[in-house]
């Protein structure tokens, strides 16, 4: 293997399968942290009104 | 609930993920991106669990805050993660797809919400949206599982020889290893610990200060409309329902926004789509 910074090497890569599927594993947990911080605003009324 | 305590509950998950913002993210430097993942999604998926089965407010607000815990540092780590991995020429328009699909949960929560929420299958209907999400953070949990760790973090910590393992992992699939690889390179890293005075040295302070006001003012807009939008309509008279269901309506301009800037990310400098 080469000496050159894995930083560099990685930059040369073309695009492939396993990096999109990286990058929509990391979108998918990026939709439940969305989804999760939202909940007690989306619920906001009901919350009130069920603890009241 | 009284309307004194439901900025608490609106504002605990926010206090958390300053907390989690903070901690989690340093420590993913010393552990690695992967187990910083593990550890966050797990605190997450957990707490947004219990706060399923919350018997009173109080017991919710505290769920809610040690959720953020895990959900403030997911952000900043999925972005580190992203950019260590992808190379440069597609790294903004991958990264802006994994936002594509995050910002799609705002409005599909939206409507699930108007579905599930009148709901009462053996407990209250929003109790169940608390369920799947944290069932969704679980999966997510699982899929990460796959991942291989940040070549950049390893090499950073001087565990090159697994760092050349990931890179192999994701050169396999180019089929260009011996173009990428050139001996005569003469790049070689060597990693600095640097303090956060850094961010303040002359060259630095500027866009320091432009991208923590930024960050300050699109949390607002991104986190605060999309909290605030079903009680305001709710204040104004809607019934629950019809402000579920408008509140997921206005929604939709969330992914569409993101979607619209895909095609023209890699086209424009970025400081100049931050400005748009």
């Amino acid at each position: 293997m080469s000496n050159a910074s894995i930083a560099v090497m990685l930059n040369g890569l073309p695009l492939t399968s396993r990096h999109k599927v990286a990058a929509f594993v990391i979108g998918f947990a990026l939709f439940f942290e969305f989804f999760d911080v939202n909940l007690s605003g989306v619920l906001g009324t009901v919350l009130q009104n069920n603890f009241m | 609930m009284s309307s004194s305590v439901q900025p608490l509950l609106l504002g605990s998950a926010f206090l958390g993920m300053f907390l989690g913002a903070l901690g989690i993210n340093t420590l993913s430097d010393r552990i690695g991106r992967k187990k910083a993942f593990f550890l966050n999604l797990l605190v997450y998926s957990v707490f947004t669990f219990f706060g399923a089965f919350s018997p009173n407010i109080a017991f919710l607000i505290v769920c809610h805050f040690l959720a953020g815990v895990g959900i403030g540092s997911q952000p900043a780590l999925c972005d580190v993660y992203l950019t260590e991995i992808l190379p440069a020429k597609n790294r903004g328009r991958i990264i802006g797809w994994a936002y594509t699909i995050q910002v799609c949960a705002v409005p599909l929560e939206g409507f699930l919400a108007r579905w599930i929420v009148p709901t009462h299958l053996g407990m209250a209907g929003w109790r169940w949206l608390f369920i799947i999400g944290a069932l969704g953070a679980l999966a997510a949990w699982v899929m990460q599982k796959n991942l291989p760790e940040s070549p950049r973090w390893l090499e950073a910590v001087g565990r090159r020889t697994e760092a050349e393992k990931v890179f192999k992992y994701f050169a396999e699939k180019a089929g260009t290893l011996a173009t990428v690889i050139r001996e005569d390179d003469g790049w070689t890293v060597n990693p600095e610990k640097l303090p956060i005075s850094t961010l303040f040295r002359k060259e630095l302070v500027g866009r320091t200060l432009m991208l923590w006001t930024f960050h300050i003012l699109q949390t607002i807009g991104y986190y605060g409309f999309g909290t605030l939008v079903p009680i305001v309509l709710a204040v104004k008279g809607y019934t629950m329902v019809h402000s579920l269901e408008y509140a997921a309506i206005s929604y939709i301009g969330y992914p569409i926004g993101s979607l619209l800037s895909l095609p023209i990310i890699e086209r424009v400098q970025r400081k100049w789509m931050i400005v748009a």
